[in-house]
C-alpha cells in the first residue's frame, strides 16, 4: 500500500484515500482492534477511500490512523486481499433498460447480457439504501461509458438489476433510482429481521450473474 | 398490558434512542434522537440509558398515561399535566392527559422509562428514510410500559429538574475539507429550503463573484460514505447539511462537516431562517465536545445526590 495522508473528514472521522478499500479497512479492522480494543474506533470502506471513524472528537485519530498506514504497509503479511464470500444471482433479463443499454454501447441484447453474466463482480461498499451494493466489475468492460440516467425515476421496483457509471448493482427494495435497469431477481438483499447479517452481501464478496 | 401511554394527537413524531450502530457498512443510517444533548439530559434524568422516547418535529403532541408513571418531557413547548403546568427537564409521576402545545421550532421530546418498543437491528429508533424501526406514532397508537418504570420511581426522583441542553445560537462551527470549501461556506449567507431528519438543504443568499464556487467543484463524484453532519456540495447555490437518518453513501462533493456539539442545534432551524457558517480545528471541536460531556456528566451527578420535591398525582 503507498502512503496516502489521513485528512479529517468531520470531528469524530478521517477519510484515507485508497486503491484497495476493503483490504485497507479489513487490515485497519484488526490494527485497531489489536491496539486499541474497545476504543469503539470502527472502519467504512468506499470505492476510493476508507473512512475511521471514533464515537467522540478525537484529536489523536488522524496520528492514529498515520500509524496503522505505517503498520499495515511495514507488515505486508497483515494485508488481507479484501476477498468475502462468492455469490450465484439468477437474474431474468428482461429489463425494461436494456434495449437502451445495447444501443448506448452499440451492442446487441444478447451481447449486454453475456457481458454481464461473464464478469465477475466484487462488492466494493453498501449504501444508498440497506443492503444496496455497489459492484465494481473485475476487468474493463463498456459499462465505464454508461452515464446514469438522465432523469431518475420515482420508483424503481425491488429485485431490479442495474447498471450505471461502470458499475452494477440490485435494488434491495423500491427506491428512486437513476440506474438502467436490465433484468430482476428474486434474491433478498436485506432483511432486517437477520440479526447479525441482514444483509446478503458484505464489502469484500464477489458476485457472478446467470440468466435464469 | 398492565400500563401504557397512548397517543391522542401527534404532528410529526418518531420513536428515538440513541441510533442503530455497527450497520453503516451494510447501508443502514445512524438514525437516532436529533438533539442528542437533550436525549442524553432526559435519560440521564430518568435513569433510562439509551431507552426510547417520542420526538415530535411538528404539532403538537398530546398522550395519555393510563395509570400512574414517571416521565419527563423537554423542548419548545408548554406542557399540561392534568390540568397543571408542567416544566421541562423534571421527573413527574402523574397519570392522564399530558398535553404539549408547540411555541416555537425543534424537537420536543417525552420520555417514559420502560416504553416499549421492539427494536430492530439494536434499536428502536424510527428511520425515516429507509423504513426501518417502528412506524411513526399516530393517534390511537398504544405503547406498554413495562415494570421498569415502576423501578424508576425509586432511582429516579420524583421532582428532580435536568439543566436544559444549552445550545450556541452563533454560527455553525464546521471542519472544512479543503480551506477554500470552508471559505465559501463562510463568506456566504445561506437560507433554509427544507428541513427534515435527512437532511437540511439550504440556498446561497449571496450574489457577487467572490462568493462562487468553481463550477468543476459541484461536479458529482464517485460514491463515498457519508455520516450526519457532511455538508454536500450539490450546486454551486445549494448545499445539504446531512441528518441524522440521512443515507450512508452519497456522489456530491463535500465541503466539510458540521462539529458534532452543533448537530443537536440543526433541529431547531426554521425553513427560510438563515445560516452562517465558521471554520474551526479540530482541536476545538474536541474541547466543545468535552465541556458538552463534562455538564452533562455533572448534571446527572447534581441529580443523583439531590433529594427531590414534592410529589403530585
Amino acid at each position: 500500500m503507498s502512503t496516502p495522508e489521513p485528512k479529517w473528514y468531520t470531528d469524530c472521522s478521517v477519510v484515507v484515500v485508497s486503491a484497495s478499500p476493503v483490504a485497507t479497512a479489513q487490515a485497519f479492522e484488526q490494527y485497531f482492534n489489536a491496539e486499541f480494543p474497545h476504543s469503539g474506533i470502527s472502519v467504512r470502506p468506499g470505492l476510493d477511500r476508507v473512512v475511521v471513524l471514533s464515537p467522540v472528537p478525537l484529536p489523536a485519530l488522524r496520528d492514529c490512523v498515520a500509524q496503522a498506514i505505517e503498520n499495515v504497509n511495514a507488515t505486508p503479511g497483515t494485508q488481507t486481499k479484501g476477498e468475502g464470500r462468492a455469490h450465484t444471482i439468477h437474474v431474468r433479463y428482461e429489463g425494461i433498460d436494456i434495449g437502451e443499454v445495447g444501443n448506448t454501447l452499440g451492442m446487441s441484447r444478447d451481447a449486454v447480457i453475456m457481458a454481464h453474466t461473464r464478469t465477475t463482480w466484487r462488492v466494493g461498499m453498501l449504501g444508498f439504501a440497506p443492503g444496496f451494493p455497489y459492484l465494481i466489475p473485475s476487468h474493463p468492460h463498456p459499462w465505464s461509458e454508461l452515464p446514469r440516467r438522465e432523469s431518475p425515476r420515482e420508483k424503481v421496483p425491488a429485485g431490479a438489476v442495474a447498471v450505471a457509471a461502470g458499475m452494477s448493482s440490485i435494488y434491495p427494495s423500491v427506491l428512486p433510482g437513476g440506474w438502467h435497469i436490465i433484468g430482476v431477481t428474486d434474491v433478498e438483499l436485506f432483511n432486517p429481521e437477520k440479526g447479525s447479517a441482514p444483509t446478503l452481501f458484505k464489502p469484500g464478496d464477489t458476485v457472478k450473474f446467470e440468466v435464469a | 398490558m398492565d400500563n401504557w401511554v397512548e397517543i391522542l394527537k401527534s404532528g410529526i413524531v418518531t420513536i428515538q434512542d440513541s441510533g442503530r450502530r455497527g450497520y453503516e457498512n451494510l447501508g443502514v443510517p445512524t438514525s437516532g434522537a436529533w438533539d442528542l444533548a437533550t436525549y442524553r439530559r432526559l435519560t440521564g434524568l430518568l435513569e433510562c440509558p439509551d431507552g426510547p422516547m417520542f420526538e415530535s418535529l411538528a404539532g403538537d403532541l398530546q398522550v395519555c398515561f393510563a395509570g400512574p408513571a414517571v416521565w419527563a418531557w423537554a423542548g419548545p413547548g408548554i406542557c399540561l399535566a392534568g390540568g397543571i403546568e408542567t416544566p421541562s427537564n423534571l421527573v413527574n409521576y402523574t397519570k392522564g392527559e399530558v398535553s404539549i402545545a408547540r411555541t416555537g421550532p425543534g424537537p420536543i421530546y417525552l420520555a417514559a422509562p420502560g416504553l416499549c418498543v421492539p427494536l430492530t437491528l439494536g434499536s428502536a429508533s424510527t428511520d425515516t428514510h429507509s423504513g426501518i424501526g417502528p412506524l411513526r406514532p399516530q393517534a390511537g397508537d398504544r405503547f406498554e410500559l413495562t415494570s421498569i418504570n415502576w423501578v424508576s420511581t425509586r432511582h429516579a426522583v420524583v421532582g428532580n429538574f435536568a439543566r436544559p441542553a444549552t445550545r450556541s445560537k452563533g454560527p455553525l462551527r464546521i471542519l472544512a475539507h479543503e480551506r477554500e470549501l470552508g471559505d465559501w461556506l463562510a463568506v456566504n449567507r445561506w437560507r433554509a429550503t427544507s428541513i427534515s431528519r435527512t437532511g437540511i438543504k439550504y440556498a446561497r443568499v449571496t450574489r457577487d463573484n467572490f462568493s462562487s464556487l468553481h463550477p468543476a467543484v459541484s461536479r458529482t463524484r464517485v460514491s463515498h460514505p457519508v455520516l450526519p453532519g457532511v455538508i454536500q456540495i450539490p450546486s454551486q447555490d445549494e448545499i445539504i447539511i446531512l441528518g441524522p437518518d440521512c443515507g450512508t453513501t452519497g456522489g456530491y462533493t463535500t465541503a466539510g462537516a458540521v462539529v458534532e456539539v452543533d448537530l443537536g442545534n440543526l433541529a431547531y432551524l426554521e425553513i427560510g431562517s438563515e445560516t452562517r457558517f465558521e471554520q474551526t480545528t479540530m482541536e476545538c471541536a474536541a474541547d466543545l465536545s468535552k465541556n458538552s460531556d463534562a455538564n452533562l456528566y455533572k448534571n446527572i451527578s447534581e441529580l443523583s445526590t439531590s433529594a427531590g420535591s414534592a410529589l403530585y398525582v
